[in-house]
């Protein structure tokens, strides 16, 4: 009798651990994202940038579409979820980002660059990704990279650039903005210029050479560049050769500005305000010096009133023939291709050398501008809504290389950094300039803080016009660069 | 006449003999149908306009840092080079704009008043009311074009007829942008002023233009001396209101000029907007708003005063 009963108890058991095995078995395979996932359910709001799908106007009658075409397909596979997109805020839309983030109203996937998202993942706003980065793409076919670890199917130089100081990654950027300078070719024709690069990005072989081509350009009746530079928000196409000069002078520099990582890399906020705080740089630093003279010759050369104008006014008056050259960003790609009546390429502007600034001796090359700055974070929103999954694994259907690829050639945005995606030749020229050395030191506002990078620009522009001179620059300059990182090193309780 | 005024009198005084509760008590329904609104006054507008006050003595980032700091919010602003700067500019700002856009809608508004064909005068009213119906941001883009330094209509019309010398980059120089700015509407016929001086204008009696013009008073006479004295409560009005909307303009600056070039047309409504929106200063922008409400207040009072004494 109890053999019997033990070997009835026995086998009730064996019947249970197999039923839980089963069970396990069963969730196990289950997958979390893909085709196959189960679950899936509730609303994304996706704030998308430049893809964002906008209807044909007269001025624009081609404008990005195909997201919406991605969401239709998605929608279908996954029907208990659905995708919004967010309309386009325009210039105002980081301010209406950073009170969304405020009130808890965000959506759960918005378009940022990685160093806005450094600054503010101390804030708590930003889901990290590495253990979805870690797992399989299922949108992405078997022999196609990122099919089995997601991030592989992006380039590891992508991920070496924007990873966080935690070492965890909250961004996903499937795209490269590139910028440029957009030449008239019929313009640098009638004055002789040659219209094939010199060098594998640019026209001229160093900076001098630049300059005197700005000359004759000048000498011939035009206004030789096409940039602006404005306060507030971003503020500008002027921001971007900022950076690459002061990077240039302080070129044998910058290994002593870095903190741990020694190999070449743009400097964190943290790395530049220990530069300041401990006198490794300074406005009164002679590298300095040539950066103000560079900086004020360089403007001479820029349209009129470059200093009061809107976006699309230097973007007028490249394609009014008014101004051969012009500064601007691969996103502008598919206007140009569409307003401007003559004949165009991509150049770069070019390395500063000795011959411009002793302390450029050892430049061998000029540095990217742009780059991997455009992304996809998923935020707290998401997370306290319980939709991060939904969210990741939309990100993964749209950042698989077919659907990527479509997208970007719609909308023309950037190079894309996903591996084996297919695109237009129209990023041609973008590619050995995406392949640049990063700028060292960013854009004022990333640099340091906000308020400084504001303060920069209406500095800089004082003395531009004869307002300030050199050395009440240097002096205005450095008392916001040690203010603004005093309070830096107090907000974030830096110790070195 | 004089039993009426008696019997008010007496009810004033039979009211004022009783508690104030009991007077609250006995008008009780009017009380209750008032309370939504002052509730509604309380959330929207008083306890936001509190906020600020207390904020201003914070170290806030609308989210978590949340320090008390004292008064330093308002020492550092009167150290902060850009603050002072954009008081200057919006001072300049405020005189010019406050002068032309009472000046030319009063000029509007009489030349509308005197004249005979009342069709015409109408059709001007209209004209000048129209405007109006213009988006904000639709008008500041037009301007935005005209001071195109390039292709911009003003600079045109100065190279059409000979004055190429004079054409300039007006918004991108720090020596004209706060002027192009300040020129911004012309000819400064705005709506609401124009019809609160027209308003004021068409309530003088007719018989009292009747007697002027038999003293033999001139049309500037009588202006000076009639039209200007009765309507002096409009004209405070307008001087109050355009002070107002004039200081906390920031629009047109943010949208034109970003505040630049070089701060030149830095004003501290955009400073404010960009202390909290941009930098995320909360507690320091709130600062810069107290001492706006502060300027405010007094050029109220100023106003207040020197009409009621009128």
């Amino acid at each position: 009798m109890k053999k019997s009963i033990s070997n009835k108890l026995i086998a009730v058991l064996a019947l249970g651990i197999l039923m839980l095995t089963n069970i396990a078995v069963a969730v196990a395979e289950e997958p979390m994202f893909g085709p196959n996932a189960k679950g899936l359910k509730g609303t994304v709001y996706f704030y998308a940038g430049g893809f964002t799908p906008t209807k044909p106007t007269p001025d624009v009658p081609n404008p990005p579409q195909y997201l919406n075409t991605l969401v239709q397909k998605y929608e279908k596979i996954h029907p208990e979820v659905n995708i919004k997109i967010i309309p386009d805020k325009g210039g105002e839309y980081h301010t209406w980002r950073v009170t969304q983030l405020q009130g808890g109203t965000a959506p759960e996937i918005l378009d940022n660059n990685y160093i806005r998202v450094w600054q503010e993942v101390p804030k708590g706003w930003y889901v990290p990704l590495d253990k979805y980065l870690e797992m399989s793409n299922p949108y992405i076919p078997e022999d196609m990279p990122g099919h089995n670890k997601w991030k592989n199917s992006i380039l590891d130089r992508v991920w070496e650039e924007t990873v966080y100081a935690d070492g965890n990654q909250y961004l996903i950027t499937p795209m490269g903005t590139g910028t440029g300078l957009f030449f008239n070719k019929e313009i640098f024709e009638e004055l002789g210029f040659p219209t094939t690069l010199k060098t594998q990005t640019s026209s001229w072989s160093n900076w001098e050479d630049f300059i005197n081509s700005l000359k004759k350009i000048k000498g011939a009746g035009y206004e030789p560049i096409a940039a602006f530079m404005k306060l507030h928000g971003w503020g500008g196409t002027y921001n971007w050769i900022d950076g690459v000069v002061l990077t240039s002078v302080y070129y044998d520099k910058i290994p002593e500005f870095y903190l741990k990582k020694k190999q070449w890399h743009v400097l964190s906020q943290e790395e530049y305000v220990h530069t300041i705080l401990t006198d490794i740089h300074s406005a009164y630093d002679p590298e300095f010096g040539d950066f103000l003279d560079i900086m004020k010759e360089l403007q001479s050369y820029w349209i009129t009133g470059y200093m009061g104008m809107m976006e699309e006014q230097p973007y007028r008056a490249f394609i009014n023939e008014r101004a051969p050259l012009h500064l601007n960003m691969t996103s502008w790609l598919k206007d140009i291709m569409r307003d401007a009546d003559f004949d165009w390429g991509v150049t770069y502007w070019p390395k500063i050398d000795e011959k411009t600034s002793k302390f450029c001796k050892n430049v061998k090359t000029s540095f990217l501008v742009g780059g991997y700055t455009s992304g996809w974070a998923v935020t707290y929103v998401a997370k306290e809504k319980e939709l991060v999954r939904e969210s990741i694994d939309w990100l993964m259907y749209v950042c698989a290389q077919e659907n990527f690829g479509n997208l970007v050639n719609d909308a023309l945005m950037g190079v894309p950094t996903i591996k084996k995606c297919e695109v237009s030749e129209a990023f041609a020229p973008f590619t050995p300039i995406l392949s640049l050395p990063m700028r060292a030191i960013k854009d004022p506002r990333p640099r340091l803080t906000k308020r400084y990078g504001e303060e920069h620009r209406g500095i800089m522009q004082m003395f531009f016009t004869g307002q300030l001179t050199k050395k009440e620059t240097r002096d205005k300059l450095q008392k916001w660069l040690m203010s603004e990182a005093k309070k830096a090193k107090a907000e974030a309780g830096w110790e070195w | 006449m004089k039993n009426t005024t008696e019997g008010k009198d007496n009810l004033y005084r039979k009211n004022k003999q009783k508690s104030l509760f009991k007077q609250i008590a006995e008008a009780k329904m009017l009380y209750l149908s008032l309370l939504p609104t002052f509730l509604f006054l309380a959330i929207f507008i008083y306890y936001p306009t509190f906020l600020i006050f207390y904020r201003s003595f914070f170290r806030w980032d609308g989210v978590t840092i949340c320090q008390f700091v004292g008064l330093n919010n308002f020492k550092e602003l009167f150290n902060d080079e850009t603050f002072i700067r954009s008081l200057e500019n919006v001072s300049l700002f405020l005189i010019f704009r406050v002068a032309v856009l009472f000046l030319f809608p009063f000029i509007a508004a009489e030349l509308i008043v005197n004249l005979i064909n009342k069709k015409i005068a109408y059709a001007w009213k209209l004209i000048f009311v129209v405007p109006m119906v213009v988006p904000y941001i639709v008008m500041l883009l037009i301007w935005a074009f005209i001071y195109d330094p390039s292709v911009g209509l003003l600079n045109q019309l100065l190279r059409a007829i000979g004055l190429g010398k004079l054409t300039r980059p007006w918004l991108g120089s720090p020596n004209t942008a706060l002027f192009a700015l300040c020129f911004l509407r012309f000819p400064w016929i705005p709506t609401m002023q124009f019809l609160i001086l027209l308003g004021g204008l068409q309530s003088i009696p007719q018989s009292v233009i009747e007697s002027s013009r038999l003293d033999g008073a001139s049309i500037l006479t009588r202006i000076i001396k009639i039209d200007i004295p009765i309507i002096l409560p409009n004209i405070g009005l307008v001087i109050i209101l355009t002070s107002i909307w004039m200081l906390q303009q920031f629009q047109m600056f943010l949208i034109l000029t970003g505040g630049g070039p070089g701060h030149a047309t830095m004003v501290p409504g955009l400073y404010l907007y960009i202390s909290t929106f941009d930098y995320g200063e909360f507690g320091y922008a709130s600062s810069i708003a107290v001492v706006m409400f502060g300027i405010l207040f007094t050029l109220m009072y100023i106003n207040k005063r020197y009409v009621k004494a009128s």
